[in-house]
């Protein structure tokens, strides 16, 4: 599992059962430092008790977890940012009062972390709300202000769990691009969520668990390219059409493009030759890779369908 | 460094509540009280002191004395002979009121009493006494004394001496002292368990424990309930102590003067007290922990109550046998010690050792209590919208520990 470099975080074979239900059965995966690294799964698959587990708020029944180095300390907790899913802060108190009392539960100072507060709320346009009780806040700015609350002691590494919930459009790409420039600042993140576009864009590395398992782990574009299959994705200049090919199951328009499916005996070269061989004027040729989400929704219902014929 | 996160949750939870409107109102309803009381004290005494003319008629021929002194010169009698004229006086407005004791009076025992405005009830009092005083005419002084002085009633108790009408203001102070202690738990209480349950349900708890351990999070928070009550104890002591000065030397407040305070039993019951609050804090903040929503806070608040002023309840039992079983029992567990320790010394002379042993009790109690207080913290914290079952976290604690 481990690439040479220590990794920030490592977890092996985990499990962990609550009374009657077993919450996580068996998750294995790795951190390398500076990553982001996707941790994904439909609800109830076990990812939040993952996190809990990591930053030992739940002790694994079996398996175990090494963070930034070894078995979670007290020492560690103030290079660890961690965001739950989902509110986290005092709504009866101020803002600004808010931020800086839960950075200084970090080990920053009262001065420094009000220091290091105000560009933050100014890059987040909560600069003007900072007078404000939590509560009176929109859900929005509730949510950058607990990824404030996460990043304002500047952890090495950052835990967070939906941090896109509840953001319009605008303040997902600030987020997004306020966790590319943690990463190149050396920070490692290990991310939960179900947006799978944002992970598109931002994960190196993924794990989807399923009712506590792995179901798939490795990189992105690996992963995508397992599941890429026999389509291509075909675009001929001027939006022309396809001249008739043979070994075509299907064809269907995408995107200005068309999406091609392969009966089982062609080949992408097979189609590639036909086309050259009509003298289409091809525009795009590529192998229609398949989406996250795609691939997600595939590998739980195969999951769950593999587990319907166990029961049968 | 790890002290210092202690003080930081310690000093943002004292904080918090000092910033509440509804502390503040709390602060100084207190004060406010005393103040009610010494205002009602100096109208009383106003009152007392307005001049009252009282006129009368005795047809009767009954007052023949009418030198009655207890009220000095308050009530000043002038005799009329007719009823007639008595009215005329009162209109004219030389007199606030008028008696007339008809000429059957002696059999009838019925006086009728004539005002504008109705006079002072001193005046009536005042009236009537010298009545009695004329009625008993030829009885020894001791029996008219006696009978004019009202009841008494003298109580004797075993190893310590009640004046009559009930214990001095000195003899009192521990028993108030024990009052404030019971009112300090049950406000801190109820809200260290606020406080841990909206912790829960806003979910800061996850974030807080993320930060710090869950120990460190639970002592920072009962110590910042010490601090508030700290903070409460010494504006109402203040404000006794100030009220009890102006009444003793401005207000001539007699209960006030002279106060002889029993600083032994005061001294015991603040040892006892300290390391009791502590514990009772504690367990109301595990009893938090294990809750689910602010509302369940409301249920366990009026059984805290109870508990507290169980030996207010048992007081007939605890008066009539204070050193008995029940007495020492209740003075060494730690809910009720400070109250029963209170109520004793209102009655015997309480062993110092009774006292010692009780607040050692109530500090072994209070590290346990703290302990489970963060026990239940971390095996709560995480099961929102769900009470915490105590058979599961002593169980989970133990494989715990074996697996570790």
């Amino acid at each position: 599992m481990s690439d040479g470099h220590e990794n920030c975080v490592e977890v092996v074979h985990v499990a962990k059962r609550f009374g009657e239900t077993q919450a996580v059965a068996d998750v294995s995966f790795a951190v390398a430092p500076g990553e982001i690294f996707g941790l994904l799964g439909p609800n109830g698959a076990g990812k939040t008790t993952t996190i809990r587990m990591i930053l030992d708020i739940f002790k694994p029944d079996s398996g175990s977890v090494s963070i930034l180095g070894g078995p979670m300390a007290e020492t560690k907790k103030d290079r660890i940012g961690y965001m739950p899913e989902e509110r986290g802060l005092y709504q009866e108190t101020s803002l600004e009062r808010c931020l800086i009392y839960l950075g200084t539960l970090k080990n920053l100072s009262p001065a420094e972390a009000r220091r290091r507060l105000a560009p933050l709320l100014d890059r987040f346009d909560l600069a003007a709300h900072k007078g404000k009780k939590v509560k009176e806040l929109s859900k929005g700015m509730q949510q950058k202000a607990q990824i404030i609350s996460t990043i304002l002691h500047r952890p090495e590494l950052i835990i967070v769990d939906e941090p896109f919930a509840g953001l319009d459009p605008v303040n997902t790409q600030l987020v997004i691009e306020l966790l590319r420039e943690l990463c190149r600042q050396g920070a490692t993140v290990l991310m939960s969520t179900h947006q799978m576009h944002q992970v598109e864009a931002l994960c190196d590395r993924i794990v989807l668990i399923n009712e506590g398992h792995n179901v798939l782990y490795g990189r992105l574009d690996e992963i995508r390219r397992r599941y890429a299959g026999d389509a291509l994705l075909v675009q001929v200049r001027d939006g022309g059409a396809l001249p008739p090919l043979v070994g075509v199951d299907q064809v269907v328009p995408h995107n200005g493009a068309f999406k091609l499916t392969l009966a089982r005996s062609a080949t992408s070269e097979h189609i590639l030759e036909q086309l050259v061989a009509a003298h289409a004027s091809v525009f795009k040729f590529e192998v229609a890779m398949p989406t996250l989400d795609e691939i997600f929704i595939r590998s739980v219902s195969a999951g769950q369908a593999a587990e319907e014929a166990d029961y049968a | 460094m790890l002290d210092t996160r202690i003080w930081r949750v310690a000093r943002y939870q004292f904080e918090e509540q000092a910033r509440q409107r509804s502390f503040l109102v709390l602060l100084f309803s207190l004060p406010l009280f005393l103040m009610m009381i010494l205002g009602m004290d100096i109208l009383f005494k106003h009152l007392q002191q307005s001049h009252t003319t009282l006129g009368y008629v005795d047809a009767a021929g009954l007052l023949a004395d009418t030198s009655l002194t207890t009220v000095g010169d308050e009530v000043q009698l002038v005799p009329f002979a007719t009823p007639g004229e008595a009215r005329a006086a009162l209109e004219a407005g030389q007199i606030d009121a008028y008696y007339v004791l008809p000429a059957g009076y002696r059999d009838s025992r019925r006086a009728e009493l004539v005002y504008l405005e109705p006079p002072p009830s001193l005046v009536w009092w005042h009236f009537a006494n010298i009545v009695r005083l004329n009625l008993m005419a030829g009885q020894p002084g001791m029996v008219v004394d006696r009978i004019l002085g009202g009841t008494a009633v003298t109580v004797r108790a075993a190893g310590r001496d009640l004046p009559a009408g009930g214990p001095s203001a000195g003899q009192a102070v521990p028993l108030l002292a024990a009052g404030i202690f019971a009112f300090l738990v049950l406000t801190t209480s109820s809200y260290m368990m606020e406080v841990v349950v909206e912790d829960k349900e806003n979910r800061t708890i996850e974030v807080i424990i993320s930060s710090i351990h869950a120990g460190q999070m639970m002592v920072g928070k009962i110590a910042g309930a010490i601090g508030i009550a700290l903070l409460q104890l010494a504006v109402w002591v203040a404000f006794l102590v100030g009220a009890a000065w102006l009444g003793a030397n401005v207000l001539d407040v007699g209960w006030l003067q002279n106060v002889d305070v029993n600083w032994r039993d005061t001294g015991l019951i603040v040892a006892v007290a300290l390391p009791t609050f502590v514990c009772i804090a504690a367990l109301m903040t595990a009893v938090g922990a294990s809750l689910a929503e602010t509302q369940d806070v409301q249920q366990i608040g009026p059984f805290v109550f109870m508990a507290l002023l169980l030996p207010l309840y048992l007081f007939v039992a605890l008066a009539g046998n204070p050193n008995g079983p029940l007495a020492i029992g209740l003075s060494l567990f730690p809910v009720t010690s400070v109250m029963t320790l209170a109520l004793r010394s209102l009655f015997s002379e309480v062993p110092a050792w009774q006292f010692w042993l009780s607040a050692a009790i109530s500090f072994v109690c209070a590290a346990g209590a703290v302990w489970l207080a963060g026990a239940a913290l971390r095996a709560g914290m995480l099961s929102y919208g769900k009470r915490l079952n105590w058979r599961d976290l002593l169980g989970r604690r133990g494989a715990r520990s074996v697996s570790a």
